[in-house]
């Protein structure tokens, strides 16, 4: 049965679906569109990679090759049922006509398409932001069922979370043009936050790509499945797969719905801050701006650059390790890390439960696809203050041109401005401040090591109590100053509460959630017991350590950043 | 195809690019300070607006000036502007690269640096000389070639705008360094050899700053060096072997303002190389030499006696 739920979408039968409104966002009509968006996409796949015979051919191949690959390794149900297509259909490739290739293209991408293809169910929608959160609370935590779902005010998920950043201008802004949402990506809950934090505080729901390995969750699942969420198989290899995805996600944009891309790629496995980024859908959303300029629609298309802040990471444990695995052997797709498991998503949420702001989602101030600050009626804003027409960037002799290698320029210098913005928009927390001054502590301690060595030291070192709290408040302060200089940002917890209270909260986070204690107080000490953990929280402090103007911070960047670019 | 193109700076450089444009059947706008310029054809003005007026705009003034010019002239501009500057400079302590600043300053993000054994003399004569720009926008190296290229001028494309302006930079003190090795009477084995450090050191300044070090093999930077050798006689060289003749240092702050770009450059590439860990010994001796703290001779003997093995660096 749950294999049957995660292989198929859940869909709501259609009697009762209530039709789309003036003003309502694309998303509220996706259903009525979407086989006319299917079929866009395959075509354009279809001229894109088929339009030399020669090509055509190698793009089957590939398919059949990879394809091949993938089911036999997963040796399943649809291995069963597709690896004897696929073997017939390698063998049969090289002696049909040009005619029966095409044909064969487009059907494979029809097929492609429609597997990407989400769902967006109204009903759904206004059941998941009225009850969904109470209900999600109350399954994990049965005690407070009653009280979550009917007590009064915010539920216990929502005072979780907290929203930062010119929401207001957001709102006017989704009228204008079309948003596209580019945060930071740590955790697999991450789109669901993000959801969550756009409702809460009243900005239309997005569209956005998940890994198709989050739709095994049977709950999870069927709520992805209904707001809009399409599915991305990180497992299929063929070529022309990830040009229908990113195809998709173009043809998302240029038709004004709202989306949501990780920038990053992947989750960061290091907890650092992306500092390098994946630029395909980035790309897609600059090539949907142009082609729809070069069409003579001028809707503007406003990039959202923003940071999710948690004070724990579900999933930091797996990520961490499997960072520091030797080159090579780091997996790009885990499928067995904590998000996959009910019992760490239960022990999570007990955790978080009782701490406001455990997550603060930022957002920044948008702009443009060329970098452009957007002002509150929507319009770009050049360096001298003037107000500049953005298609101007898609002109070529005075006419707006598409131009593949003029946008993957745009990209490029799109995606160095986001790397700088994420910088400015992160939100530092009590965990990772704390973290980063035991961590330096240990570097100290430890510096003939290095850091595979270094994070088996486990309750070898400890710091006194006094020490950590004068280095927190020294950490605090240089990090107060970088953030009216506009570097970074501080929580407000880190920035009201004492030295004391700010090691105190970091200790009771890590403790009871991780499976390992991150570090305990034993005699007025702090007993450094999981050095990998605290690495995962510091790192996030990495792009600031010439400002905390610590020889053991830039030591620890240094060998870091020496690791980070070898992968 | 005539275009109307846009200089900005009424100097050698911008003179000369400006007679390569009309030569090429284009009409100038030539934006200078002072209201009399002696190329032909070309209509000097002191207002960006007619500038603006061109989508491609050769930006001719020291990189001490880009960062004002280009935000009086941003003011003019919008996405569709093709920005390329000339200056063998980088702004501020952080070494910021030119065409970086261009697009801080401006709005255009379609922007170039037009390097390598590129002389104004020999451009403005029309003699077979070469160049290349380094920009992300391929439409850029079309618009240079279509704006100044030709029978005599071969242009080059590198998307490695980084490496472009650092590599021009770095050649700049290496060719003063060939300078002061020429006057000095050091012969072609001992030159060859100032080079090749030069070079190391220019690869390290290259990928620090994320450029590619393969971008040095080319236009950029080995032939820029060779045409050097081979008597090009561009300003850096002739102002080196001044000071190996022994002319007074006044004369050097004299020429930095006439923006000589390579006499501040020496120091500051060497401050920012000392930062990141990296060895860059031309830069260090010529900035000395520059401010007087060592005799142009005993600098150039010492990197002569120097091991290269030990100034590989990082």
């Amino acid at each position: 049965m749950l294999r049957f739920l995660s292989e198929r979408p859940i869909r709501l039968p259609q009697w009762n679906a209530s039709r789309t409104r003036p003003g309502d966002p694309a998303i509220f009509g996706f259903n009525d569109e979407r086989d006319d968006i299917v079929a866009t996409v395959a075509r354009r796949v279809a001229e894109l990679e088929g339009s030399n015979p020669q090509h055509l051919e190698l793009i089957l191949n590939d398919a059949a090759y990879h394809e091949i690959r993938r089911l036999e390794s997963q040796g399943d149900k649809e291995a069963k049922e597709s690896l004897p297509f696929w073997r017939s259909f390698i063998r049969r490739i090289a002696k049909m006509s040009e005619h029966e290739k095409r044909r064969a293209l487009d059907a494979m991408l029809e097929h492609m398409a429609r597997d990407v293809a989400g769902n967006f169910d109204r009903r759904v929608y206004d059941f998941a932001r009225g009850a969904a959160p109470r209900l999600l609370t109350g399954l994990m935590q049965p005690s407070s069922l009653p009280s979550e779902l009917f007590g009064k005010g915010p539920s216990t998920i929502e005072r979780l979370l907290n929203v930062e950043g010119p929401i207001d201008k957001l709102r006017r802004l989704e009228d204008v043009g079309t948003i596209v949402y580019v945060p930071t990506h740590s955790s697999n809950m991450d789109s669901i936050v993000l959801a969550t934090a756009l409702d809460r505080v009243g900005l239309s729901p997005v569209v956005y790509g998940a890994g198709k390995n989050l739709f095994t969750n049977p709950i999870i699942s069927f709520f992805m499945h209904n707001l809009g969420a399409y599915r991305v198989d990180r497992r299929i290899r063929v070529r022309a797969y990830k040009s229908v995805l990113k195809t998709y996600a173009q043809v998302m944009v240029e038709r004004n719905y709202h989306s949501l891309f990780f920038p990053g790629g992947t989750r960061s496995r290091s907890g650092m801050i992306e500092h390098r980024l994946k630029l395909g859908l980035l790309g897609a959303a600059v090539q949907a701006f142009s082609r729809n300029q070069a069409r003579g629609i001028g809707r503007p298309v406003y990039f959202v650059p923003a940071t999710i802040n948690y004070a724990l990471v579900l999933e930091a444990e797996t990520l961490i390790e499997d960072w520091l695995k030797e080159r090579g052997q780091a997996r790009y797709i885990i499928e067995d890390d904590e998000f996959s498991r009910i019992d760490r998503w239960a022990a999570f949420f007990r955790k978080i439960m009782g701490l406001s702001s455990a997550c603060i989602i930022r957002f920044g101030d948008p702009i443009d696809p060329f970098g452009n600050p957007i002002d509150d009626e929507g319009r770009s804003i050049a360096p001298s203050g003037n107000v500049i027409d953005p298609r101007s960037y898609t002109l070529r002799d005075g006419k707006a041109v598409e131009d593949h290698a003029r946008d993957a320029a745009y990209t490029q210098e799109l995606g160095e401005i986001l790397v700088t913005r994420y910088r400015e928009e992160t939100v530092l927390m009590a965990t990772q401040i704390v973290a980063h001054v035991l961590y330096r502590h240990l570097v100290e301690k430890s510096s003939s090591r290095d850091v595979y060595a270094r994070v088996r030291m486990r309750g070898e070192v400890s710091m006194p109590l006094s020490t950590l709290h004068a280095e927190v408040n020294a950490v605090r302060d240089a990090l107060l100053s970088a953030m009216h200089r506009g570097e970074v940002r501080v929580s407000t917890f880190v920035r009201a509460e004492t030295p004391e209270r700010i090691v105190a909260r970091a200790l009771e986070i890590w403790s009871g959630y991780h499976e390992r204690t991150a570090a305990h107080v034993e005699r007025g000490s702090v007993v450094i017991d999981d050095p990998l953990l605290l690495l995962y929280y510091q790192n996030r402090l990495m792009p600031f350590a010439e400002i905390l103007g610590s020889d053991a911070s830039r030591r620890a960047a240094a060998e870091i950043y020496a690791l980070e670019s070898s992968r | 195809m005539s275009r109307v193109i846009g200089v900005v700076g009424g100097g050698g450089f911008g003179r000369a690019l400006a007679s390569a444009c009309t030569h090429n059947g284009h009409e100038v706008r030539l934006w200078t300070r002072k209201p009399k310029v002696d190329v032909s054809n070309v209509v000097a003005t002191q207002s960006f607006e007619p500038v603006a007026e061109a989508d491609l705009i050769f930006i001719a003034v020291p990189s001490t000036h880009i960062g004002e010019v280009g935000r009086a002239l941003g003011a003019h501009l919008d996405g569709r502007h093709r920005l390329v500057h000339v200056s063998r400079g980088l702004a501020g302590p952080g070494l910021t690269t030119l065409s970086k600043l261009l697009r801080e300053v401006t709005p255009a993000r379609r922007v170039g640096a037009l390097a390598g054994p590129l002389v104004a003399e020999e451009l403005a004569r029309r003699a077979d000389h070469s160049a290349i720009v380094g920009t992300r926008f391929p439409e850029i190296v079309e618009a240079v070639r279509a704006a100044i290229g030709g029978s005599h001028l071969y242009v080059e494309g590198t998307s490695d705008i980084v490496g472009v302006e650092i590599a021009s930079a770095v050649v700049g003190v290496i060719s003063v360094a060939l300078g002061v090795a020429s006057g000095l009477g050091i012969g072609p084995g001992g030159q060859a050899y100032l080079a090749s450090l030069g070079m190391r050191e220019g690869a390290r300044l290259v990928e620090s700053a994320g450029g590619r070090a393969r971008t040095l093999f080319g236009l950029a930077g080995f032939a820029d060096l060779v045409a050097v050798v081979a008597g090009d006689e561009r300003p850096e060289w002739r102002f080196g072997r001044e000071l190996a003749v022994g002319k007074p240092k006044a004369h050097a702050a004299e020429l930095a303002e006439a923006h000589l770009e390579s006499i501040s450059m020496a120091r500051r590439l060497h401050d920012h190389a000392q930062q990141r860990a990296i060895a860059a010994p031309v830069c260090e001796a010529m900035a000395a030499v520059f401010e007087g703290t060592r005799r142009p001779d005993e600098a150039i003997r010492d990197l002569l006696a120097s091991d290269p093995a030990g100034s590989k660096g990082a």
